[in-house]
């Protein structure tokens, strides 16, 4: 256990102010440590398996996710704990369901309309299976894109809102004459 | 029927002995001239036919570039690779880095995150012991 002292020096000396360096500090920490690595290994795994699109795309996209989570949470420091935490669940989640869509994929994709109409017992036409395919890629494509600019909006968003506080209470400042010492 | 007990106290250094005095004897009786032993003969020969090397800078030369007689390589073929090593290892990386050139942007911002997060979160856990006295 390490222990920092600091004692103001003036008229008041007998003020001290302990931070102490505490087990429970260090496993929040590598708590921390181990969470982010896990998600950029997963990160790497889920690229792997989509091959090409995964080089080409999931990784510049989750790239940019980092990026502008980690921009957010220097500019926007009255929400860097939330920032954070919500940056890496909502890569998580993007690669889980990444995760998720290239494993159904393939018991999804051979099925065919005559192979479903005999399952439920009901009329399908030829085309709807092959349409199938294609509304399967749409929806891959779909959220891989949507899901990064939506994140990126909502650190616009977030980073906005901040300076607009800011200018809020630089205002209500003036207005009531509260000087925060500075000319 | 007699059992010959020296057959399980025998030692395989022993085996290797006789079985290479044997084989020597044969090579001996059927290529070595008479009165010399086969290896004798196969050193002199190789000795006067160039085969090995002769003298000590023959030997040097042997030894950094050619294969010494034993398995081991010789120092050109050990530098030669370790280039080969390096040179691959690193065109790794650099492959590596254009193809994902994007991770080496990602992977310092979740960095930065995490530091951002521990910071943020231990940054409320001083204890503020105030003492007045």
């Amino acid at each position: 256990m390490t222990t920092e002292t600091f004692s103001a020096e003036n008229n008041r000396s007998h003020l001290h102010y302990q931070k102490v360096a505490r087990t429970e500090d260090l496993i929040l920490k590598l708590k921390v440590i181990a969470f982010y690595a896990g998600v950029v290994i997963f990160w790497l795994v889920v690229a792997s398996l989509y091959r090409g699109f995964g080089r080409n795309w999931i990784i510049p996209a989750v790239s940019v996710m980092w990026i502008a989570g980690a921009i957010t949470a220097f500019v926007a420091r009255n929400n860097e704990e939330n920032t954070t935490r919500e940056t890496r669940w909502v890569i998580l989640g993007f690669l889980g369901f990444l995760v998720l869509y290239r494993a159904i994929l393939p018991f999804i994709v051979p099925l065919s309309s005559a192979q479903m109409a005999a399952a439920l017992d009901i009329n399908i036409p030829a085309v709807s299976g092959e349409a199938i395919a294609g509304m399967l890629q749409s929806v891959l494509l779909l959220v891989s894109v949507l899901t990064p600019v939506g994140f990126i909006i909502w650190c616009g968003q977030k980073i906005r809102q901040y300076h607009g506080r800011r200018t809020r209470q630089s205002t209500f400042e003036k207005t009531k004459g509260v000087s925060r010492g500075q000319p | 029927m007699r059992r010959n007990d020296n057959l399980q106290t025998i030692t395989p250094e022993e085996v290797k002995a006789r079985m290479t005095e044997a084989f020597l004897k044969a090579m001996s009786e059927r290529f070595a001239p008479p009165g010399e032993l086969f290896h004798e003969w196969y050193v002199r020969n190789a000795r006067e036919n160039g085969w090995i090397a002769k003298t000590e800078d023959e030997i040097i030369e042997h030894i950094v570039f050619g294969v010494v007689v034993g398995g081991n390589m010789s120092v050109f073929e050990i530098l030669h690779s370790a280039l080969v090593f390096h040179v691959n290892a690193f065109y790794g990386i650099v492959f590596f880095m254009q193809t994902n050139f994007f991770l080496f942007l990602g992977v310092p911002a979740a960095a930065y995150l995490a530091y951002s997060e521990i910071r943020a979160k231990t940054s409320l856990e001083i204890d503020d012991k105030r003492r007045l006295g």
